[in-house]
C-alpha cells in the first residue's frame, strides 16, 4: 500500500484528537492491479466511543462510498488506530476483515507505527510505502 | 497491560437493550459474566439476564491507563456503548 506522508500526518493528528478512544475512517484512492494507493481519508465517528474497539455508522460508510464514486476514486482501505496496542489486527478486527476484504491500515499509539493488513484466507501484512 | 474484551448485550427491566463491553485483566469468561452482573446490580438492573449468550469474548489488546487502573482496582472496566445509563 502506498500512502502519502501528508495523509499519514493527518491520521496521526486525528488519532491524537480521538485518544484514548480508537479513531477510524475510510481511505480513498486507487486500486490498480492489486496495488492500493491511499490519497485521502474520510474520518468517521467511532460510534463505539471505545479505547478497545471501533464501529462505524452505516450512513457514514455509505457517505464515503458516495464520495468515492463522485470523485471517481476507489475505497482504498479502512483505517483505525490502536491507542494502546501494537498496529496489528485484533481477533475482532480479523472478523470484520473477512467481511470487508480491503486493506486495513492500523496505527499504534505505542510507537506511532503504521502497518497495513489484508485478509487472504488468513491475515497477511502487506508492505507500506510512504511517499 | 493486555486486557480482554467481552461484547455484551442485555435487556434492561424496561425492555430496552444495553450494549457494553466488560473489559477484564484475565481471560476468564465466567468472571467476565460475574463482573457484568456486578455492574448491572450497581445500576439497578440486577434482574437482567446475562449468560454466555449475552456476553461473548471479542479480543485481547492493550488498554489506556485509566482502564488499566480500574481493572487493577476492581478487576474490570465497563465500556458503555448503546442504551447504558450515563
Amino acid at each position: 500500500m502506498r500512502v502519502g506522508s501528508r495523509l499519514l500526518r493527518r491520521l496521526v493528528e486525528h488519532s491524537g484528537r480521538c485518544a484514548p478512544n480508537e479513531a477510524c475512517g475510510i481511505l480513498l484512492g486507487t486500486i490498480n492491479g492489486g496495488a492500493y494507493t491511499a490519497s485521502d481519508i474520510i474520518f468517521v465517528e467511532n460510534t463505539a466511543k471505545s479505547p478497545v474497539r471501533f464501529a462505524m455508522d452505516d450512513a457514514d460508510v455509505l457517505g464515503a462510498y458516495q464520495a468515492a464514486e463522485r470523485d471517481n476514486l476507489d475505497i482504498a482501505g479502512i483505517y483505525h488506530s490502536h491507542p494502546s496496542s501494537p498496529a496489528e489486527p485484533s481477533e475482532t478486527d480479523q472478523t470484520y476483515m473477512r467481511i470487508n476484504p480491503t486493506v486495513w491500515l492500523i496505527s499504534s499509539g505505542l510507537d506511532g507505527s503504521f502497518r497495513a493488513w489484508h485478509m487472504e484466507g488468513r491475515v497477511r501484512e502487506i508492505p507500506l510505502t510512504v511517499t | 497491560m493486555e486486557v480482554h474484551v467481552y461484547d455484551t448485550y442485555v435487556k434492561a427491566a424496561d425492555g430496552h437493550t444495553m450494549h457494553f463491553d466488560v473489559i477484564t485483566g484475565e481471560r476468564n469468561h465466567d468472571k467476565a459474566i460475574q463482573y457484568g452482573k456486578e455492574w448491572l446490580e450497581s445500576i439497578g438492573e440486577g434482574s437482567a439476564v446475562m449468560t454466555t449468550n449475552e456476553c461473548q469474548f471479542c479480543h485481547s489488546q492493550g488498554a489506556p491507563e485509566p482502564v488499566v487502573q480500574e481493572i487493577q482496582q476492581k478487576g474490570y472496566f465497563i465500556q458503555k456503548m448503546q442504551g447504558c445509563p450515563r
